[in-house]
């Protein structure tokens, strides 16, 4: 048996751990990469850009109560966020499940919900420094912002919608009016006729 | 989390107590969302408290003023102003959209709802049949469970000779789960729509 040197076990050690690292860094360090290369699930949130540039703000001071506004357009649109990714969740995840859908656009969802998660709790921490308790009313006030503002794009189109109505009704009925008055003519031609071979006959 | 590269170059307007934003950082949804800022201001500037209530705590004047407007069109329709009566229940709207945005919607509905149902029956006795079908829509989109508004939105098909989309919108009525003593009405139109459909 020839001397198997000490070292030898231990070098393997050393490479096989050292590999192992390395592969898990670079792992690791790719796929953040990759999470950062992804596109963000919405768009910019303007109201939370809005909200930040207003309180960094020194001169001209912004006024409390714009603040105020300011956070609860912001937390209007968390609401609108939110309420839009668990709408679409379900269908989602059943179409992810079944192989429709692609990693990529599983993993930006799952991304946008922690993005979201922490976007809440920042604004309510925000809403208790303006005034303590705030938190607890902000978002049911945001909620009611989001289904107002609904109610009130739908029905800003009742004057196109009844103009559009009104119309189509007068064509209609100018459409009707207009055989009504052919049927009679012509009626009214085969009267003659008639009352001419009457005539004719007698 | 670190937000200075998001900050933007906006400045509060002392004179117009307005924020605005340079053109230049100024995208189509950054606009609609100052607008909608300025707004909103405006609307807790006039709020009697530093944050809006909450949802359920609703203006009790502005209660007031949209319920008087709403009795004025009902005398005027009484009277058979129906022109008046229009344009009453139209104003009753406008008052109540005045409201803050952050009041119960459930509670605006109900409101809303009853104004457009009332216009479209001022409607309907001036032979307004399109104006009216959107308002008994709209009265119907605001609360479904309205068998009122179903019966008026039928009776305006009808009259414009569309039996089938009437047909449709006296069995929804009837469907609809709501209780107005419509029912009689719903029941007898829609005999008679079926009867001009050969049914």
């Amino acid at each position: 048996m020839g001397k198997v040197s000490l070292y030898a076990p231990i070098a393997y050690l050393v490479l096989l751990i050292s590999s192992l690292a390395l592969f898990s860094t670079i792992y690791r360090r790719r796929k953040v990469r990759r999470l950062i290369g992804l596109k963000p699930w919405f768009e910019e949130h303007d109201a939370r850009d809005i909200y930040l540039s207003l309180k960094a703000q020194t001169s001209p001071k912004v006024p409390e109560k714009m603040l105020k506004a300011a956070l609860l357009r912001r937390a209007t649109e968390d609401v609108r966020r939110i309420m839009s990714l668990q709408e679409s969740k379900p269908a989602l995840a059943e179409l992810h499940q079944r192989g429709a859908v692609g990693d990529e656009i599983w993993t930006r969802f799952l991304a946008a919900e922690k993005v979201m998660d922490a976007e809440v709790m920042e604004c309510a921490g925000e809403a208790n420094a303006i005034k303590a308790g705030w938190a607890q009313t902000l978002f049911p006030s945001a909620a009611e912002m989001v289904h107002n503002s609904r109610i009130r794009d739908r029905l800003a189109q009742v004057p196109e919608l009844q103009k559009a109505e009104r119309e189509k009704w007068e064509k209609e009925r100018e459409m009707v009016v207009s055989e009504l008055e052919k049927e009679n003519d012509s009626s009214a031609i085969a009267d003659a006729e008639t009352k001419k071979t009457n005539k004719k006959k007698k | 989390m670190d937000y200075s590269e998001a900050l933007l170059p906006i400045i509060f307007n002392e004179v117009t107590k307005h924020v605005a934003l340079s053109e230049q950082d100024l995208t189509p949804s950054r606009a609609k969302e100052i607008h909608e800022l300025n707004s909103l201001y405006r609307d807790l500037v006039a709020l009697n408290a530093d944050v809006p209530p909450p949802p359920n705590q609703i203006n009790g004047r502005l209660n007031d003023q949209v319920r008087k407007l709403k009795d004025a069109g009902n005398a005027s329709y009484k009277k058979s102003q129906y022109s008046d009566a229009v344009r009453m229940y139209s104003l009753a709207i406008e008052m109540a959209l005045k409201r803050p945005p952050w009041e119960a919607s459930g509670f605006v509905r109900e409101e809303l709802s009853v104004l457009y149902s009332n216009r479209a029956q001022a409607h309907m006795s001036t032979g307004a049949w399109g104006d009216a079908m959107v308002d008994a829509d709209t009265a119907i989109y605001l609360k479904r469970n309205f068998p009122k508004a179903h019966y008026r939105k039928g009776k305006c098909l009808q009259h414009m000779g569309r039996l089938h989309e009437a047909k449709a919108a006296y069995e929804l009525g009837l469907e609809s789960g709501g209780a107005d003593g419509s029912d009689a009405e719903l029941k007898s139109s829609l005999a008679e729509v079926n009867e001009l459909l050969f049914l």
